[in-house]
């Protein structure tokens, strides 16, 4: 979770920025392209963990030792940092708020977008 | 917290039902779409956060025997809920996925909509001569001019 929450919140911040800068207006592009290049970043963040979601153990711990997996958005060196017992300690505990993390970003999203529909209903 | 993930999705799933048909129709009227579809957001995750509830008790740190004890069925048939295997985690997950898309995709066609209808209403008002005489929305598609039986 928190490799996709890292990954989607690279876009989201770009769109952030991008909407903040057009002093609070977010175009139609925007509003598809964002979420869509959330959940592809955030995808492809969490792409070596896939194999161990779908079964194949034997070659997620193949990719998980292998320092290039890196290329996916710092996957090996996050993982090495949270394997650390002070980290892998604190994740076990704080878990749920990586999740909050993604529904804060969703759900800003839809406020973004709610907020476009009422200036076009007026 | 991917149970809790099931149960906020039924919950979400329930008030996007119950408001569903009212939504409908005001999408088929075309006016006051964006406060019918806050409503309908409002509701579906009201309804989400009461069936995550014993899970937030629990979080909190009452006792398993509480938090699964039949009452809580109350909250969406959280204790039936959490009886399923282990895939209801990843039920769990593409069933809020799947309904967050599906509520922002709504929210982006009522962008479209509403910017259809505004376009159709600012040539009607304008004085397009094939739109002057329609009543609603839904009936001001530009009239296609057929000449073969008029004359």
């Amino acid at each position: 979770m928190n490799h996709f929450l890292w990954g989607a919140s690279i876009p989201f911040l770009v769109g952030a920025i991008l909407y903040a800068l057009r002093r609070g207006r977010a175009s139609l592009l925007l509003l598809i392209l964002m979420p869509l290049t959330m959940v592809f970043m955030g995808t492809w963040a969490v792409a070596p963990d896939i194999p161990r979601m779908l079964g194949f153990h034997a070659f997620y711990n193949q990719l998980a030792q292998d320092p290039r997996i890196n290329i996916f958005l710092w996957h090996y060196s996050i993982d090495q940092l949270e394997t650390s017992p002070a980290w892998y300690a604190f994740l076990e505990r704080e878990s749920s708020w990586f999740a909050a993390g993604i529904v804060f970003e969703a759900t800003a999203l839809m406020g973004v977008a709610l907020r476009e529909l009422f200036r076009e209903s007026k | 917290m991917a149970h809790a993930a099931l149960h906020f999705a039924a919950g979400m799933a329930v008030g996007m039902a119950v408001q569903g048909p009212l939504l409908r129709r005001t999408w088929n009227r075309g006016r006051e779409l964006a406060p019918a579809i806050l409503r309908w957001l409002c509701l579906s995750w009201l309804m989400g956060t009461w069936g995550i509830i014993p899970s937030l008790l629990h979080y909190a740190g009452l006792p398993d025997a509480f938090c699964n004890g039949w009452w809580m069925n109350l909250f969406l048939f959280h204790p039936l809920i959490n009886r399923w295997g282990p895939h209801a985690t990843i039920i769990g997950a593409v069933a809020l996925v799947g309904s967050f898309v599906f509520q922002y995709a709504l929210i982006l066609a009522a962008i479209l909509k509403t910017r259809k209808d505004n376009r159709r209403e600012s040539v009607r008002s304008s004085g397009h001569p094939s739109l002057q005489k329609c009543s609603g929305p839904e009936e001001c598609a530009p009239v296609s001019r057929d000449h073969s039986g008029s004359g």
